[in-house]
């Protein structure tokens, strides 16, 4: 490219790195090594629903608490041995302090525990009842509770007849219970009986986030425990544990992504090792190419690290596969030796291949750069990281290999032969041209076949055991929440209540449609102050009142005049303006619901059980009520962003097209063109053909296969007419590359796996097409 | 002769006032090992039928409040209770739902799916109509005076059974003939069966009134 530059220049340019790389090193050594906590949760990858700032404010408060929510089944053919091994696993939890709270018995929470409600009893009524009174059906409401009074059935109650003669208190009371699915209580805990055996019902709730790592490892130690506890208090009988809960599907993704990160690397490095010494036979190369791999991956991790606040576990395991690509620039720059051994210096190398790897980090980082259009904070971090690491790794190459690089000792290394040999087969294919051009058309054609799968629950996967356990759970207990609910909000907890208050009837609705199983909402057992007020007008006119029901029916029931005095005063006696917030969340009646109340007050939850009919569902319009369906959303923007990234994928390969025809003029371009787009093409085929459907991430990798494809393309046509150096770069690097997104392919994430799949097969396509269309010296001279 | 006859007669006999009052503490197989020889008809029939009278004594109130009817118990089914006195209405309970009928028309229903106390309720009397002593004993201590006629006596452990019923008690000798619950608030309610026929087949009609 440009003429020689001066050994000076070369010195200043390798201090200058040096000092550069010193910075980057202490800067990891001291700020970001020790704070660096891989995230793992795999939401925090997807892009933010787009719901206005307080929606998603609560809803990141949701996800925390449902999040750090646990909960276990002990089963046991005798109830006596389950009930002992789940308080014994329930000790052992609490003592780990690893939980901040850990709910065994159920003391405490029943219907005869009704403290926070005493004083307003007289004035709360049930939804059925507050719709009889305003509809002004009292003598209705008469009947039902004489008639209720001579029934065969006793109905559970917490407040004596002679304090309830119209069952209006305790209709209240029995309202707020939450339908407990299939748990009942025995012996103060809750206990389900399937099968022969019997299970209690644990749920425990995490000191932290599920997703920190710290917070995983001290819950599982203690869950280990706990079990082994549990299962010693009745050795040698067996135990039956299941669980579910968030934490143990991302300790499984941290546990999985730690592995994968440790495979990829490891082979990689191993591939790139062994081919270096094979090539060079000397030491210095290795450490050269391994010091440039090192300084890639330091650049990424600190660049993500101050530009994202943190590190995406995800992001690593995608990141040791720059390995891969790192390794080009070394490669090319040190084969440009190969290309005559003799005259060679760490100038001339300079001088030859900055050209090329300025363009080829170019496209690259185009490529990788592309990704960060797309709102996923995973990608922006994977994009970033590679892109960074590729230029901290092309900067090694082009400031530091110049003086250190080495001759090879042999010019002629066994492997150059292999690779020699390969190409020559390759070249070979040009022969059958017309059969290839009809495969490949065949295989392309495979693109009207392509499917679309944009659910985002298949490209996340947990371990099979862990969803057998929670499907079981989740059968065994009944009502779990679905996970879809409504999120009501409002100005203050009153209008949060009162607006909850509009929703319930049309949840009602829906229960009696079957649209849904049940509901939970505060507002059941915490009526808003505005209902409490209407309810309290209400009775005093139809039931308390001069001429109101009570009277007449305490009469017919025979009871004395002052008992109907007695019941009166009681209601006035009723503290205004009513049962509030406060009191009731701090008792135990409140323990059910405390996790549907935002901490900040002005947010509630509704959840939903057995959610039968959606469409009902999204059909309920209520002031500040709406109905959140994370997976459905996420699946929804992963979409969308796929046809985005579809058109942006179109507009990448023209540029690309554009970029060579205007390096190698029109003629010469159009092999390369047509072998770029050939590869994207042959790999959706392939897609198409096997009924792989593509989705967001195998769209945006082929956006990576042309920036690394490109690579292979402008360093043999760079090359071309030299020594084979380009060439066994090519090669190497093509190797190298293969090597690592093909583990990638065989990566557990289903949508890492997608990835893998596509740069695989559309770096393979795209090494091949550059093969043959580089016109390069095909046998040794 | 005749009087060491019926001397002899008189010492096997069972002395009902004695067992009556001795209840002991027993577990659900020991009360199946005790009374179960008894109770064979009862566990051998598809279903009963026959009368019951109701009187509630409520604090406050000097008059039981009394009801009466007919009902029908269908294993594996539900309990119809048809009150004809003191109005007529018909109280239909499976382990799914509650439900009552008043002049053809259903005035109330309830699922056991949504309310938990429903399904304490209806669990406990359909054990009890089965006298299923396993599923009693799952929910109460049960303590048994074996005599002729037998009773038993059921204390529930759990505080949500306690809001139903603080004791339990039945008395009966081949079938129950009479239930009393106390209440947590002094009122009693007592349940007298008489009339049962054991039902060896359950009509088809019988069968439909029961929802699924």
């Amino acid at each position: 490219m440009a003429g020689a530059t001066s050994a000076a220049t070369l010195r200043l340019r390798f201090a200058s790195y040096l000092v550069f790389l010193l910075l980057v090193g202490l800067v990891l050594l001291l700020d970001v090594g020790p704070k660096l906590r891989p995230e793992t949760d795999l939401l925090a990858l997807l892009p933010a629903t787009e719901h206005d700032p307080s929606v998603n404010q609560a809803l990141r408060e949701v996800s925390a608490s449902l999040g750090s929510r646990v909960v276990f089944l002990v089963g046991a053919a005798e109830f006596g041995d389950a009930r002992a091994a789940a308080l014994r696993f329930a000790e052992t939890l609490r003592e780990s302090g690893a939980f901040s709270g850990v709910l065994a018995e159920i003391a405490g929470s029943g219907l005869m525990s009704h403290a926070p409600y005493a004083a307003y009893l007289p004035a709360l009524v049930s939804d059925r009842h507050l719709k009889m009174l305003r509809a002004g059906e009292s003598q209705r409401l008469r009947h039902e509770a004489l008639r209720a009074l001579y029934a065969p059935l006793p109905m559970p109650s917490a407040v004596p007849v002679a304090e309830d003669p119209l069952g209006l208190a305790n209709a209240f009371l029995l309202q707020r219970l939450p339908s407990g699915g299939n748990a009942l209580p025995r012996d103060g805990v809750l206990t389900i009986s399937d099968h022969g055996l019997d299970y209690v019902l644990l749920t425990a709730q995490l000191g932290g986030g599920a997703f920190a790592s710290d917070v995983q490892d001290r819950a599982l130690a203690a869950i280990g425990a706990a079990e082994a506890g549990a299962r010693q208090a009745v050795a040698p009988r067996p135990l039956r544990l299941l669980r579910a809960g968030l934490l143990f599907h991302s300790a499984a993704g941290t546990r999985q992504a730690k592995q994968e990160i440790a495979l990829i690397s490891t082979v990689s490095l191993a591939a790139v090792a062994a081919l270096v010494l094979l090539t060079f036979g000397s030491l210095r190369p290795l450490v050269m190419t391994m010091t440039c791999l090192v300084v890639g991956t330091a650049c990424g991790l600190v660049a993500c690290y101050y530009a994202f606040g943190g590190l995406h576990l995800l992001t690593l395991v995608f990141g040791s596969t720059l390995i891969g690509v790192a390794v080009d620039y070394s490669n090319y720059y040190l084969h440009d030796a190969f290309d005559d051994p003799a005259s060679w210096t760490g100038e001339r190398a300079l001088r030859n291949t900055t050209g090329g790897i300025l363009l080829g980090l170019c496209t690259a980082a185009l490529g990788y750069l592309a990704l960060t259009l797309a709102p996923f904070p995973g990608l922006r971090q994977m994009a970033l990281f590679s892109a960074v690491g590729l230029a901290g790794a092309a900067g090694c190459v082009l400031f530091l290999y110049p003086l250190l690089a080495p001759r090879p000792k042999n010019p002629r290394p066994p492997i150059l032969r292999a690779v020699l040999a390969l190409y020559a087969g390759v070249a070979q294919l040009r022969r059958t041209r017309a059969a290839g051009v009809l495969l490949l058309a065949v295989l392309a054609a495979g693109v009207l076949r392509l499917t679309a799968q944009d659910d985002i629950r298949l490209m996340q996967s947990s371990p099979p055991e862990i969803v057998a356990d929670e499907v079981e759970l989740r059968r065994l207990v009944g009502n779990t929440p679905d996970s879809r609910f409504f999120l009501v909000r409002g100005a203050d907890a009153q209008g949060v209540l009162e607006n909850e208050e509009a929703l319930r009837p049309q949840l009602d609705a829906a229960v009696a449609q079957g649209a849904i199983g049940s509901y939970m909402a505060i507002s059941r057992a915490l009526p808003s102050l505005k209902a409490q007020r209407e309810a309290r007008e209400l009775l005093e006119r139809q039931v308390y009142g001069r001429g109101g029901i009570l009277e007449g029916l305490m009469r017919e029931l025979g009871f004395a005049p002052e008992a109907i005095a007695q019941r009166r005063e009681a209601f006035r006696q009723v503290p205004a303006p009513g049962l509030e917030p406060a009191p009731w969340l701090d008792s135990a009646a409140a323990t059910p619901y405390r996790a549907l109340w935002l901490p900040q007050g002005n947010a509630s939850l509704v959840m939903m059980s057995e959610v039968r009919d959606l469409a009902a569902l999204r059909a309920i319009q209520v002031p500040g009520v709406v109905l959140v369906d994370k997976v459905a959303e996420v699946s929804e923007l992963l979409g969308r962003y796929r046809a985005a990234a579809t058109r942006l994928l179109v507009l990448a390969y023209a540029g690309a097209a554009v970029l060579l025809a205007w390096r190698y003029g029109a003629k010469r371009s159009l092999p390369l063109i047509a072998g770029t787009l050939g590869a994207a093409a042959v790999t959706l085929g392939v897609f198409g053909w096997l009924g792989l459907p593509v989705n967001l991430f195998s769209t945006l990798a082929l956006l990576l296969v042309l920036g690394i494809g490109i690579d292979y393309v402008i360093f043999l046509q760079e090359g071309a007419g030299g020594g084979h150096g380009p060439l066994l770069a090519v090669m190497l690097s093509a190797a190298t590359t293969l090597l690592s997104f093909g583990l990638l392919g065989f990566s557990q994430t289903p949508f890492l796996r997608s990835l893998g799949l596509t740069l695989l097969l559309g770096i393979g396509c795209a090494f091949v097409f550059a093969l043959l269309g580089a016109n390069l010296r095909s046998e040794e001279s | 002769m005749r009087a060491a006859v019926f001397a002899l007669l008189l010492a096997l006999a069972p002395a009902p006032q004695a067992a009556e009052r001795l209840m002991q503490p027993v577990t659900p197989q020991a009360v199946a090992g005790q009374i179960g020889a008894r109770l064979e008809d009862l566990h051998g029939a598809q279903g009963l039928r026959g009368r019951f009278t109701q009187r509630k004594k409520l604090a406050g109130i000097a008059r039981p409040l009394t009801s009466g009817g007919q009902f029908l118990f269908v294993r594996g089914k539900g309990i119809l209770w048809h009150t004809t006195t003191p109005f007529d209405s018909e109280f239909m309970l499976t382990a799914r739902q509650m439900m009552v009928t008043e002049s053809g028309s259903v005035a109330m229903r309830m699922q056991t799916a949504e309310h938990p106390a429903l399904r304490l309720v209806s669990d406990l009397f359909l054990a009890l109509f089965a006298l299923d002593f396993d599923a009693l004993g799952r929910h109460f201590d049960l303590s048994l005076a074996a005599g002729d006629p037998w009773r038993i006596g059921l204390v529930p452990r759990d505080s949500a059974l306690r809001a139903v019923a603080t004791r339990i008690e039945m008395k009966g000798s081949r079938l129950v003939s009479e239930v009393v619950l106390e209440d947590a608030h002094g009122d009693r309610t007592e349940i007298v069966l008489d009339g049962v026929q054991h039902l060896q087949a359950i009509s088809p009609a019988e069968s439909a009134r029961f929802p699924p």
